[in-house]
C-alpha cells in the first residue's frame, strides 16, 4: 500500500504563561491509502494535537517543528493559502462534538454547499444536488427537506452524520476523525461506525481515527498507533497490538479495560496519573507508572525498535541488555 | 446466587414527572417530561445493582430521586423496611447518613473553594460525628482509605487529577458511614487507565465495609464487570432485569439484544465476526412516549399487540424480569 | 552465559508511594488570582493610584498647613503656587486640602455603597435565587419596581423631607444601589444551584444556611467583587452629581461634586477651580475601573490554566 501521509519528527509545544506545554514530542507516523489508522491514547497523549498540527489548525501560540508529507508536499511548509486548498478537499476533519462542530446559525444545506462550491467550483444547483446525494449516502432521511434545517433541529446521531457528510463532500483522500463517537450513545455509535466502514469501502478513503476506546479500535482499525505523553509507544497492525503487544503501556491498557465477553476478573489499574505536559517526566514518559521501569528509562527516551512486519515499539525492554520479559505472561487472554 | 433475605433498598413504582408549564399571565401545567415512569427494583445489602441505558432513559433521575434530590411524583422508596416517602425533610436527615451519592463530573462535584480536608470534613460536621483532633484523624484515615496522602487534605480540587478528585468524592460519601451509595456515572469522565483504579477501589471498599451500590452508567462492559445484577432502562422504564451473566448470555428483551450487540469488544478477531443489530432512528421523546410498548418504534420485531398494550415487567425465571410481549427464549 | 550487568537496565522496583504526590507547590485561589492580577500592568497601576488616593484623602489633611475651612479672603482665586499647591477658591480656601478632604467624603460614600450592596444586595439575591419559583418571582418584581423609579426622584424627595446633606445621600444610595448586585447574585445562584457540588452538599444533608454561606456565596465571590469595583465609581459619581446640583453636603464641607459646582461658576476666569476636582473624580473612577477589569480577568476560572 502506498503511503498517503507521512509524519516525521513532529514536535509541537504551546507557549503559556505557566511555561511551555510540550504536547507532542518527536512523533513519526504513516498512513497508507485506503487504510484505517487508529491513534489511541489518553489525556495528555498528544493524539489530537498531532493531527491538529498537521492540519495547521492550532492557535498562534503553538510552535510546530518537523515534516508532514502528503502527496509529495510538506504540509508544515505550505502557506496558509495553499493549506486552505488542501483542507476540506484532500484532507477532511470530523470532530468530536456534534453540538459545536456545526455552525448553529447556518442551515445544513448552506454548510454543505460552502465546501462543495469552494473546492469543486460547482454552481449552487449542482452543489445542492451533491449535498442531497451526500445526505443520502450518510443515511439522513428526507434529505431535500433537511437541507433547509438548522443544526439544532437534528439529534446528536444525525448531526454526526451531517459532519461526516461535510467531511466527504469533496471526496477527500484522507479523513481525520477526532473521537467521532465519544459523545454518542452506544447504539448510535454502532450506527455511525457501521456507516464509516461502509463509506470507506465504497470510496477508498483513508481514515485516521483518534480515540481512547479500544473496543472501537478493534472493530474499525487496520493499524494502530498507541501514544503516551506526547510520544508514540507502539505501532502495528490491529492484530499485533491486541494479540502481541510489546510495550508496557499497551499491556497495562489492555488489562485495565473490562470486556463484555469475559468472566469476571480483577481489572489491573495503572498507578499514578497521566503526565503533566508542562514538566513531562525525563526519559520515557511512561516510566513513573511502569512496572518494568529501569534506570535508563528515567534519563533517556527509547528509540523505536523494529520487530519485523512493520511492528515497532519504543521501549528499553527491547534492548539486548535489558532483562528478559515473558511476553505471554503480559498478554492475558480473556 | 443472590442471598435471599430482606432487601436493603426497595423501590416500588417510582415516578418522576417534570412539569411543563406554559401560558400567560399565570403559567399552567400543559404536559410533563416523564423522566421516570414506574420503576421498581430491590438491592440486597452489600450487593451492586447496575442500571444501564442511553441518554434520556431516566437512569440518573432514578438515582437522584432515590436520595430526594428531586421529590418523587409517585411511588415508594423503602430502606431497611421503612417507607421513606412519608418522611419530612428533618426526619429524612438521618437517612442521609445511610444513603450517599458519588457524582459523575470530578471537576464539578467538588466545591472549588474548599480544600479536600474541608470537603470531607463537611460531611462529618453536618451530622456532628466528631470534632477537634478526632475529626482530623478521621479525615486522614478516610484519605488513606481511598489511596491518598494526609498532605492532600490542605490542597484544593484544581490541584488534583480527575481520578484523585473522584476518590475525594468517594471519601466524602464514606465519611458518614453509609450502607448504600448511588454511583451516578462515577467513571465516565475519567481516562481509561484511571477508571480501573477507581472501580477497584470501589470493589475493595464494598468488600471491606459491606456497602451496597446502585451503579448507574452507560458503559455496559464496566457495568457488567462490577454489578451482580443489571437493570436495563429505556424511556423511563425498566425493560429487563437479571444477573449480569444471565443478561449477557440469555438476553430476552430486543432492546437488551441491540444494546449488547452495539458494545464494542477490544478484540479484533471477535469484532470481525460479529453480527450487529443496528437500531434505526433515535429514541422518542419522554414527553410523549409511544402508545403501548415504548420500544416498538425501533423494535425490529414489533407486532400489533405491541402498539396496543403496554407490557409489564414480569418475572420470567428466577430473578430474571422482562417487559416484553414476545421476549426471546421465553 | 553471563551477560555483563549494565546498571542502566537495573529495574527501579516499586514506586507506589510517590505516584500520588502532587509536585506543584500548594496554591490557593487567592494567591493564583493575585499572581494573575499582577501580570496586568494597567490594573496594578490602577491599584497604586487607588492606594495613593486613599492614603492622601485619609491622612493628607492632617499634615497640610491649612485646613479645609481656613479662609483668607485677600488670597482668593489665586492660581497654583508654592503656598497653595492647587490654588485657592473664591473664599481663599486651599483647594488642595479641600480636594483631599473631598476625597474622604467620596470614599465614605464609596464604602457605604459597597456595604449596602454586600449586605442587602447579596443576601437578597441569594435568597431569591435559592428559593426559586413564586418567591423568586415576587422578589424580582420588587427589584424591578425599585429600579424603575429614577434615582433623582428619591434624592429630591429625601432632600425635601430631610435636610440636604450626607445623610440624605447615604439614604438615597442605600435605597437604589443594592438592586444591581441582587440581580447579579441571583443569576449566579441560579446557575450554581444545579452544579454537582451543590447536589453533593444537599445529599450530605446540608441545610439552607450552610448551602448559602459556605457554598454559594464563596463561589459567587468573583463576580461580586468585580461588580463592587465597578459600582463604587458609580456611587462616587452619583454623589458628585447630587452635590453638583445642590443636594449634597453643604459648606464649608466639600465633596468633589461641590467643588466642581463651585468651580463651574468661575469657569471663564479661574478654570483650574473646576479642572482639579474634575481630575480627581476622573482619576478615582479610572483607577476603580482598571482594578475592576484586572480583577475580573484574574478571578475568571476559565482563564486559568
Amino acid at each position: 500500500m502506498k503511503p498517503l501521509l507521512t509524519i516525521e519528527n513532529l514536535q509541537t509545544s504551546f507557549k503559556t504563561y505557566a511555561g511551555d506545554v510540550q504536547a507532542v514530542r518527536d512523533v513519526n507516523l504513516t498512513v497508507h491509502e485506503g487504510e484505517v489508522l487508529a491513534v489511541v491514547g489518553e489525556s495528555g497523549s498528544g493524539k489530537s494535537v498531532t493531527m491538529m498540527s498537521v492540519m495547521r489548525l492550532l492557535a498562534k501560540n503553538a510552535k510546530i517543528q518537523g515534516q508532514a508529507f502528503f502527496n509529495g508536499q510538506d504540509l508544515l511548509a505550505l502557506s496558509e493559502k495553499e493549506m486552505r486548498k488542501i483542507r476540506g478537499r484532500e484532507i477532511a476533519m470530523v470532530f468530536q462534538d456534534p453540538m459545536t462542530g456545526l455552525n448553529p446559525t447556518l442551515t445544513i444545506g448552506a454548510q454543505l454547499r460552502e465546501g462543495i462550491m469552494l473546492h469543486m467550483g460547482l454552481s449552487k444547483q449542482e452543489a445542492n444536488k451533491r449535498a442531497v446525494e451526500l445526505l443520502n449516502k450518510v443515511g439522513v432521511p428526507e434529505p431535500e427537506r433537511r437541507l433547509a434545517q438548522y443544526p439544532h433541529e437534528f439529534s446528536g446521531g444525525m448531526r454526526q452524520r451531517v459532519m461526516i457528510a461535510l467531511g466527504l463532500a469533496c471526496d477527500p483522500r484522507l479523513i481525520i476523525a477526532d473521537e467521532p463517537t465519544t459523545a454518542l450513545d452506544v447504539t448510535i455509535q454502532a450506527q455511525i461506525l457501521e456507516l464509516m466502514k461502509q463509506l470507506k469501502k465504497e470510496m477508498n478513503t483513508a481514515i485516521i481515527l483518534i480515540t481512547h476506546n479500544l473496543g472501537v479500535v478493534a472493530g474499525m482499525a487496520d493499524r494502530v498507533a498507541v501514544m503516551y505523553g506526547g510520544r508514540v509507544c507502539e505501532v502495528g497492525t490491529v492484530h499485533q497490538i491486541f494479540h502481541e503487544p510489546r510495550h508496557p503501556y499497551t499491556w497495562a491498557l489492555l488489562r485495565a479495560i473490562p470486556r463484555l465477553d469475559e468472566h469476571k476478573r480483577r481489572l489491573e489499574s495503572i498507578a499514578g496519573s497521566p503526565p503533566n505536559m508542562l514538566k513531562p517526566p525525563g526519559g520515557c514518559p511512561f516510566h513513573p507508572r511502569c512496572a518494568h521501569a529501569m534506570n535508563v528509562c528515567t534519563s533517556e527516551a527509547p528509540e523505536m525498535t523494529e520487530m519485523g512486519n512493520q511492528h515497532r515499539a519504543a521501549c528499553w525492554l527491547m534492548h539486548p541488555d535489558a532483562p528478559k520479559v515473558d511476553f505471554s505472561q503480559e498478554v492475558t487472554k480473556a | 446466587m443472590t442471598t435471599q433475605g430482606a432487601p436493603l433498598v426497595e423501590v416500588k413504582d417510582l415516578k418522576l414527572h417534570f412539569p411543563i408549564t406554559a401560558g400567560f399571565p399565570i403559567p399552567r401545567q400543559v404536559g410533563a417530561v416523564k423522566a421516570v415512569d414506574g420503576v421498581s427494583f430491590s438491592i440486597q445489602p452489600g450487593e451492586t445493582l447496575g442500571l444501564v441505558g442511553e441518554s434520556g432513559c431516566g437512569k440518573t433521575t432514578v438515582g437522584r430521586t432515590l436520595l430526594r434530590l428531586y421529590p418523587p411524583t409517585d411511588g415508594k422508596v423503602i430502606y431497611d423496611g421503612k417507607d421513606l416517602s412519608t418522611l419530612g425533610e428533618r426526619e429524612f436527615l438521618p437517612y442521609r447518613r445511610k444513603m450517599q451519592m458519588i457524582f459523575q463530573d470530578p471537576y464539578a462535584s467538588l466545591d472549588p473553594r474548599m480544600t479536600a480536608g474541608d470537603i470531607i470534613g463537611e460531611a462529618i460536621d453536618i451530622h456532628g460525628l466528631s470534632s477537634g483532633k478526632e475529626r482530623m484523624d478521621r479525615i486522614y484515615s478516610l484519605l488513606d482509605l481511598v489511596g491518598l496522602l494526609p498532605e492532600h487534605a490542605s490542597r484544593f480540587p484544581h490541584e488534583f487529577s480527575g481520578g484523585q478528585r473522584q476518590r475525594i468524592g468517594i471519601a466524602r460519601a464514606l465519611a458518614v458511614e453509609p450502607n448504600f451509595i448511588v454511583c451516578d456515572e462515577p467513571i465516565s469522565a475519567l481516562d481509561v487507565s484511571i477508571q480501573a483504579q477507581v472501580v477497584n477501589l470501589m470493589e475493595d471498599l464494598q468488600e471491606k465495609l459491606g456497602i451496597a451500590y446502585l451503579f448507574i452508567a452507560h458503559d455496559l462492559s464496566m457495568v457488567k464487570h462490577i454489578s451482580r445484577r443489571i437493570a436495563v432502562m429505556y424511556l423511563g422504564r425498566i425493560v429487563e432485569i437479571a444477573d449480569s451473566e444471565t443478561l449477557y448470555s440469555k438476553p430476552m428483551h430486543p432492546y437488551t439484544l441491540a444494546l449488547l450487540s452495539a458494545v464494542p469488544i477490544p478484540d479484533p478477531v471477535v469484532e470481525g465476526q460479529r453480527q450487529r443489530i443496528i437500531l434505526e432512528g433515535d429514541p422518542p421523546s419522554p414527553v410523549n412516549p409511544p402508545s403501548g410498548c415504548r420500544f416498538r418504534t425501533r423494535c425490529p420485531y414489533a407486532k400489533e399487540k405491541c402498539k396496543e398494550e403496554d407490557p409489564k415487567l414480569i418475572d420470567v425465571s428466577k430473578g430474571h424480569g422482562v417487559a416484553c410481549h414476545f421476549p426471546f427464549g421465553a | 552465559m553471563a551477560a555483563p550487568v549494565d546498571s542502566r537496565f537495573a529495574p527501579l522496583g516499586n514506586r507506589q508511594a510517590t505516584a500520588e504526590r502532587i509536585t506543584t507547590p500548594p496554591i490557593s485561589f487567592a494567591k493564583d488570582a493575585w499572581r494573575r492580577f499582577q501580570t496586568n500592568k494597567v490594573a496594578v497601576f490602577g491599584l497604586i493610584m487607588l492606594l495613593i488616593l486613599l492614603l492622601a484623602s485619609v491622612f493628607g489633611p492632617m499634615f497640610t498647613k491649612h485646613t479645609y475651612s481656613d479662609q483668607s479672603i485677600l488670597l482668593a482665586n489665586q492660581g497654583p503656587s508654592g503656598e497653595y499647591w492647587l490654588g485657592t477658591d473664591k473664599l481663599g480656601r486651599d483647594l488642595f486640602v479641600r480636594i483631599l478632604f473631598g476625597g474622604r467624603i467620596s470614599l465614605a460614600v464609596a464604602l457605604f455603597a459597597g456595604l449596602v450592596e454586600l449586605v442587602i444586595g447579596v443576601v437578597y439575591g441569594a435568597v431569591a435565587g435559592l428559593a426559586g419559583g413564586r418567591i423568586d418571582n415576587l422578589m424580582m418584581r420588587i427589584v424591578d419596581i425599585v429600579d424603575t423609579i429614577p434615582s433623582t426622584i428619591y434624592v429630591i424627595l429625601l432632600a425635601v423631607l430631610l435636610k440636604p446633606g450626607l445623610t440624605s445621600i447615604f439614604l438615597a444610595i442605600g435605597i437604589i444601589y443594592w438592586t444591581g448586585m441582587a440581580r447579579l447574585v441571583r443569576a449566579q445562584v441560579l446557575s450554581l444551584k444545579q452544579q454537582e457540588f451543590m447536589l453533593a452538599a444537599r445529599t450530605l444533608g446540608a441545610g439552607k444556611a450552610r448551602l448559602v454561606f459556605r457554598h454559594l456565596i464563596p463561589n459567587a465571590m468573583a463576580p461580586i467583587i468585580v461588580e463592587l469595583t465597578f459600582s463604587i465609581p458609580r456611587a462616587i459619581f452619583t454623589e458628585a452629581f447630587l452635590s453638583f446640583i445642590g443636594l449634597g453636603v453643604s459648606a464649608p464641607m466639600a465633596s468633589w461634586g461641590v467643588l466642581a459646582n463651585d468651580g463651574l461658576i468661575a469657569l471663564r476666569t479661574y478654570p483650574w477651580q473646576l479642572a482639579f476636582p474634575s481630575i480627581a473624580i476622573i482619576m478615582c473612577t479610572l483607577a476603580f475601573n482598571f482594578v475592576g477589569d484586572g480583577l475580573r480577568d484574574a478571578l475568571d476560572p476559565k482563564l486559568r490554566k
